[in-house]
């Protein structure tokens, strides 16, 4: 499989990636892992007159844990993510889903800012994230933004990133004690799948451990964009945690997903399942909190 | 009494490893030629419409192009598989019948302006309406594919062995069962590739990934129009074949006619999305099974009626729908059994022959349906297998010779590793153990085309000093081991060691076999290869008989060495002899034995170049009744497969935990080998289970023509696999050798259904077992709490008949 | 389309050539350096039969651009051996008979080679799970497994073993 004609650049700084993106506006695409945007270009559902590296561009990969965040670089390999200590320390369900992402030979090249931008409904790394409450750094010629990862996603691979911008890192709050998350993925084998339903959920017990201070509960793949379930958070938020009502919650979240039926499932079985997952991800996110 | 072999029946290492191992194996697209052309095909983007013109002209004037063909350059001969059904031509004048169907094919400097090149061809369509289902398809007022194919009925089968009618009335139990796979995809981790070289003496040199070259270069020859014996076809290392690969593709005839046009070396592949839109793979079968039993679980009778899909041309097809039936003929006694077949042409890509060709959809309604019956009689599964395997020597209804059976000895043999009696009854909700078995044939009775040829000639010709021999043979290496084998066979029948043999095989100049398909070469090559080195061995004990002034009854040659029966012989003039035409050698011959070398010597210098050749051909077989050849062999080989599934009750998910193969292969030529070949059927199997299917969109398009989309089983879904070899010694065979490469697979679906059952109490008989399929039963069987496990009992009623 | 300069380290040697930018480095290998012991199996990432190793860690050729290999590693199958000496992975997959088709296996060694350099004492789940993106028709992954497990036994004695 060919990949179009295209003019190519490798900037050495951030700066310089910004002019370019800047000239070249919506006709230029960034090059990160490649996992999605050379399938894509093979495929030919695109074809960018120019390719702007992001290889050379130094310190976007680091992992960075202060007292009150967690930031990771947008060039974060998936591979490391699932790897690195911090991660699986401070973000262990973040953790989870990148080593749940494609196979061990996507996971060396895909990165965490691909995975966001190219939005895909069944994007591994977005509902962890959004259920960590994360905000993506988004950086241009002009200037530095942050945008919460909620409101990041518009549709199947729109976001809120201008031609100009790229996104740089991921901001997390570092989560307090009492906290744990949850995420599973389901899919056909057990390894290199779309997920045909993903959730990820988050919470966070108040200092007795007697009631759920802040939860969060993302779906992933039953709408256009993976979003969050304000029927079971509602459910949880100042709830005693219980089977029972992480079962309650679970069913709610069910009712807030908008599946659709294609070649990969029905709509009912989706949404069957989302109630499963959630309950699935909560539980193990109770589990971790008390632990 | 087991026999102590010198190099078969062990585990020695393959012959083509090391190349392998180290990346240096050459595979077709591996292959350059210098001032090559990159070839390209121009493919229907319709699934049904007529072609009311084709314009090439901007398409030639590309700079690049040196060649573009349509039916109008190359022609209409037809082609096919079977010549009963030569339903296709290389390309597509009058219209199209499926997403994919062949227009046109260029020849460039480059990839890049092939392609070009074919975005330049104009083509005008009129769209006719496509037919998808082959239910509609055979119905009244469907649009029609082939003029000559009334109904789009491709080919129908009605037989009947016994009186099926009679021995319903005489049944305690009569269920009917229907069970549907999906269309699936061999999945071979290499896509088709190939190079043609056409010379300046006109002659064409095909270098080709196939399992085939003895076929490819007869239709190659047929639709070009080139004298065979100026066709050769040349197979490299093949990356699986698994069936699609078992004849002539539009590849290698394009590749063909554009190096014929341009007169220079033209390669081509399929992309991989061309490799699911070309298929020639498993068929969709739609299967409905009415079989009475005794109340002590005999059989006595089976009603079976079975609707293939097969796409818009016939391709193996027409053998397919005959297998569908015969092969239930055993490996259970069964002496009424009643058929009906129809394969139905659809606006789809063509179906043609995949591991197990024809039997695998069929066995697992069977072996479902077995154990339902199993269970209203009250019957252990295993028990009700036992109570009517045939035995060695039995013959089926449809006249088929159990020439060696080991179906007991495989069947006691999972039930023991399994630890299937301290499981079956007892493992919780949730977790299942299943069984079932199946049989297949060691090699079509008869070739694809009538005729009396040979199936296997091979020659072995002895080095004139060194004492290695090389075995010639047409056979195809694709991944199985065939190589390996046949030097394992020539090396044992001659006494030397392996490691003095040298296979060349896969190409057309070598000699004829029809190549590695219906799991054949063990048998029919080894077979031919045994004979040859039998006469090598012959013509060299011959001449060292005379030399030595000894009967030739009192040599033999074993391990490299010759052995003289009887009262001791003085070799040392012969040796003598040797050292002085080698003297300032190194490694020379010692001890008291001549070498295998020294012996070979002496022959060469009476004789000449010693060459043996042997040849193959099964006797006639099977009934006279029509259809009767399709499920005949030489030889039956057998298995038997216990599987441990574990199910998620709340996602439907099914996880395979553990796979216990036992396969009748009567007598492993390389223990690895085999293993292996079982190994990969199970994993196939798994595959065509739990998550393959090809889908299509109402435009009759592939939907998920990608490996990523068609799922097969990754290491992480296989479990470990226990595999048990059972020997029992097949007459028929080269040292008692029969199949395993097709036939292994044969139970793995239905032990995975059969366990499923045991784990969730719900009969999936719809493949894939998608977690949605699995799930959505169960919340029917949930539903109706009271219903009997398992289906219910029928009355007896006449099959619908169309 | 301009073409680019790439200047990298081809098992163990330095390589330099001119490339156009829309050509991956699996192309790269086997049609401009003839090292076709990395195969093509879909193109897309799916299956891992390009894989090669880029700075010690496995990937899919067929989704990494040749230009992007500048100034970096890359290990293919062809530099797995150390000269006519089989590499134990190599010798383990022949012994076992991991090795059927063989159009995995170039793949296969290379993702195993990265585990066990990686982690000594690999379990089985481990190693299905180093080796899950890399397709196999023929063999059922038991005898490569299997194979990993013995070539990881044998390099632990061997570094054990004093020469």
């Amino acid at each position: 499989m060919l990949l179009p004609k295209f003019d190519y650049h490798a900037p050495a700084s951030l700066e310089e990636t910004c002019a370019l993106l800047r000239e070249f506006g919506p006709r230029a695409k960034l090059l990160a892992g490649g996992t999605d945007l050379l399938v894509n270009m093979k495929k030919k559902a695109l074809a960018p007159e120019q390719v702007v590296s992001l290889d050379r561009v130094p310190g976007l990969d680091q992992v960075l844990t202060d007292k009150n965040r967690v930031t990771l670089g947008a060039g974060c390999r998936a591979s490391r993510l699932a790897e690195s200590r911090a991660v699986k320390k401070n973000l262990h369900l973040l953790a989870q889903a990148a080593g749940n992402l494609g196979s061990p030979l996507i996971r060396n090249r895909a990165t965490l800012g691909g995975n966001l931008v190219t939005a895909r409904p069944a994007s591994d790394l977005a509902p962890p994230l959004m259920a960590l409450d994360a905000r993506v750094v988004l950086t241009s010629a002009d200037g530095e933004r942050q945008v919460p990862l909620d409101e990041f996603f518009l549709g199947p691979g729109q976001t809120l990133i201008r031609p100009e911008e790229v996104l740089t890192s991921v901001v997390i709050p570092r989560p307090k004690p009492g906290s744990g998350g949850g995420y599973f993925k389901l899919g056909l084998r057990r390894t290199l799948e779309i997920a045909l339903v993903n959730a990820a959920a988050f919470i966070t017990l108040d200092p007795g451990g007697r009631k759920i201070e802040t939860a969060r509960v993302v779906l992933g793949a039953v709408a256009p964009r993976p979003i969050r379930s304000a029927a079971a958070e509602k459910i949880l938020a100042g709830a005693a945690p219980s089977a029972k009502i992480l079962t309650q919650a679970a069913r709610a979240a069910a009712g807030d997903a908008r599946a659709i039926t294609d070649h990969r499932g029905s709509a009912e079985y989706r949404r069957q399942m989302v109630e499963v997952l959630t309950r699935r991800a909560l539980q193990a996110a109770w589990a971790e909190a008390g632990a | 009494m087991k026999k102590q072999f010198d190099v078969i029946n062990s585990r020695a290492p393959r012959l083509d490893a090391p190349d392998k191992a180290a990346g240096r194996a050459v595979y077709a697209a591996d292959l350059n030629r210098p001032g090559q052309l990159y070839g390209a095909i121009l493919q229907s983007p319709l699934a049904h419409a007529r072609i009311l013109d084709i314009d090439v002209s901007r398409a030639e004037r590309l700079p690049g192009v040196k060649a573009v063909i349509t039916a109008q350059e190359v022609g209409l001969t037809r082609y096919g598989v079977s010549p009963a059904r030569y339903d296709e031509t290389l390309f597509a004048r009058d219209k199209v019948r499926y997403v994919g169907d062949e227009i046109a094919a260029v020849a460039a400097v480059d990839l890049e302006t092939a392609l070009e090149a074919l975005a330049l061809i104009q083509v005008d369509f009129e769209e006719l309406p496509p037919v998808f289902d082959p239910h509609q398809a055979m119905a009244a007022g469907a649009p029609q594919l082939h003029e000559d194919y009334p109904r789009n009925i491709c080919a129908e089968v009605h037989q009947e062995f016994g009186d099926v009618a009679a021995a319903f009335k005489d049944c305690d139990l009569i269920h009917n069962h229907k069970f549907v796979n999906k269309r699936q995809d061999a999945a071979f981790l290499e896509p088709h590739a190939c190079l043609a070289e056409y010379d300046l003496s006109g002659h064409l040199t095909l270098f080709t990934s196939t399992q085939v070259p003895h076929y490819v270069q007869r239709t190659v020859a047929m639709v070009t129009g080139l004298p065979v014996g100026r066709v050769r076809v040349v197979k490299p290392y093949v990356g699986g074949g698994f069936g699609p690969k078992a004849e002539a593709t539009p590849l290698e005839m394009s590749s063909c006619f554009l190096s014929m046009k341009t007169g220079r070396p033209v390669k081509m592949s399929y992309t991989r999305e061309q490799v699911f839109l070309h298929s020639r793979a498993r068929h969709r079968f739609f299967h409905e099974m009415t079989t009475g039993v005794n109340k002590d679980g005999t059989i006595l009778a089976l009603d079976h009626q079975c609707l293939l899909d097969g796409g818009a041309y016939s391709s193996f097809g027409i053998a397919t729908v005959y297998y569908a039936g015969s092969l239930l003929g055993g490996p259970y006694r069964l002496p009424n059994m009643k058929y009906d077949g129809w394969r139905v042409y659809t606006n789809k890509p063509a179906c043609g022959a995949q591991r197990g060709h024809g039997g695998v959809a069929a066995r697992a309604c069977f072996e479902q349906q077995l154990d339902i019956i199993a269970e209203q009689l009250g019957l252990d599964p295993i028990e009700l297998r036992l109570k009517n395997i045939m035995s060695t020597g039995d013959v089926t209804c449809n006249e088929l010779n159990m020439s060696s059976l080991g179906m007991r000895e495989c069947i006691e043999a999972v039930r023991k590793g399994s630890n299937w009696n301290k499981k079956k009854g007892r493992l919780p909700q949730g977790k299942g153990i299943g069984m079932a078995c199946g049989f297949f044939v060691s090699g079509a009775g008869y070739p694809i085309y009538r005729s009396d040829t040979y199936h296997s000639t091979v020659v072995i010709k002895v080095a004139e000093d060194g004492g290695t021999v090389t075995v010639q043979t047409g056979s195809a290496e694709i991944g199985q081991g065939s190589d390996t084998t046949m030097a394992m066979i020539a090396a044992e029948t001659l006494g030397i060691p392996l490691s003095d043999v040298r296979v060349v095989s896969g190409d057309t100049d070598l000699s004829v076999d029809l190549g590695a398909y219906s799991s054949r070469q063990t048998l029919m090559t080894g077979h031919a290869a045994k004979e040859a080195a039998e006469e090598v061995k012959r013509q060299i004990l011959e001449v060292l008989a005379e030399e030595l002034g000894l009967d030739p009854a009192r040599l033999d040659i074993r391990r490299g060495r010759i052995k003289i029966k009887g009262p001791p012989v003085d070799i040392t003039p012969l040796r003598i002899r040797y050292l002085r035409e080698h003297r300032g050698w190194s490694n020379q011959p010692e001890g008291d034995e001549l070498c295998f070398r020294e012996a070979a010597r002496l022959a060469y210098l009476a004789k000449g170049t010693i060459v043996g050749t042997g040849k193959y051909k099964p006797p006639p077989l099977g009934g006279r009744f029509k259809g009767a050849t399709v499920g005949t062999s030489p030889a039956y080989g057998c298995s038997a497969q216990v599987v441990e599934v574990s199910v998620d009750l709340e996602t439907g998910q099914v996880f395979v935990e553990a796979m216990t193969d036992a396969h009748d292969c009567g007598l492993a030529i390389n223990r690895t080998s085999v293993e292996g070949q079982m190994e990969g059927s199970l994993c196939m199997g798994l595959g065509e289970a739990l998550f393959e299917e090809v889908k299509f969109d109402e435009q009759g398009r592939v939907v998920n023509p990608s490996l990523g989309e068609y799922h097969i089983p990754t290491a992480l879904d296989m479990p470990k696999v226990k595999s048990i070899i059972v020997e029992s010694n097949e007459p028929n065979g080269p040292f008692g050798a029969k199949e395993v490469g097709e036939g292994a697979i044969m139970p793995t679906i239905p032990a995975i259904i059969n366990a499923v059952y045991d784990a969730a109490g719900v009969r999936i008989n719809e493949l894939p077992l998608t977690p949605e399929r699995v799930l959505m039963a169960l919340k029917e069987a949930q539903k109706k709490p009271g219903q009997v496990k398992g289906g219910k009992t029928k009355a007896h009623r006449p099959p619908r008949r169309n | 389309m301009k073409k680019h300069p790439v200047s990298f380290t081809l098992n163990g040697q330095t390589v330099e050539l001119l490339t156009a930018p829309n050509r991956t480095l699996l192309q790269v290998l086997r049609e401009d350096l003839g090292l076709t012991g990395t195969k093509h199996g879909c193109g897309l990432g799916d299956c891992g039969a390009c894989t090669v190793l880029l700075d010690d860690e496995p990937v899919n050729s067929c989704l990494i651009l040749a230009v992007q290999v500048h100034g970096r590693e890359v290990t293919t199958i062809e530099g797995l051996a150390d000269g006519d000496r089989l590499h134990p992975l190599q010798e383990a997959f022949i012994q076992k008979g991991a090795i059927q088709c063989g159009f995995c296996t170039p793949g296969m060694l290379l993702s195993a080679k990265a585990l066990l350099d990686r982690k000594k004492r690999p379990g089985e789940e481990e190693i299905r799970r180093a080796l899950s993106g890399n397709l196999c028709r023929c063999t059922g992954y038991q005898k490569i497994v299997e194979a990993v497990e013995d070539a990881a036994k044998t390099m632990r004695t061997k570094k054990g073993a004093a020469s």
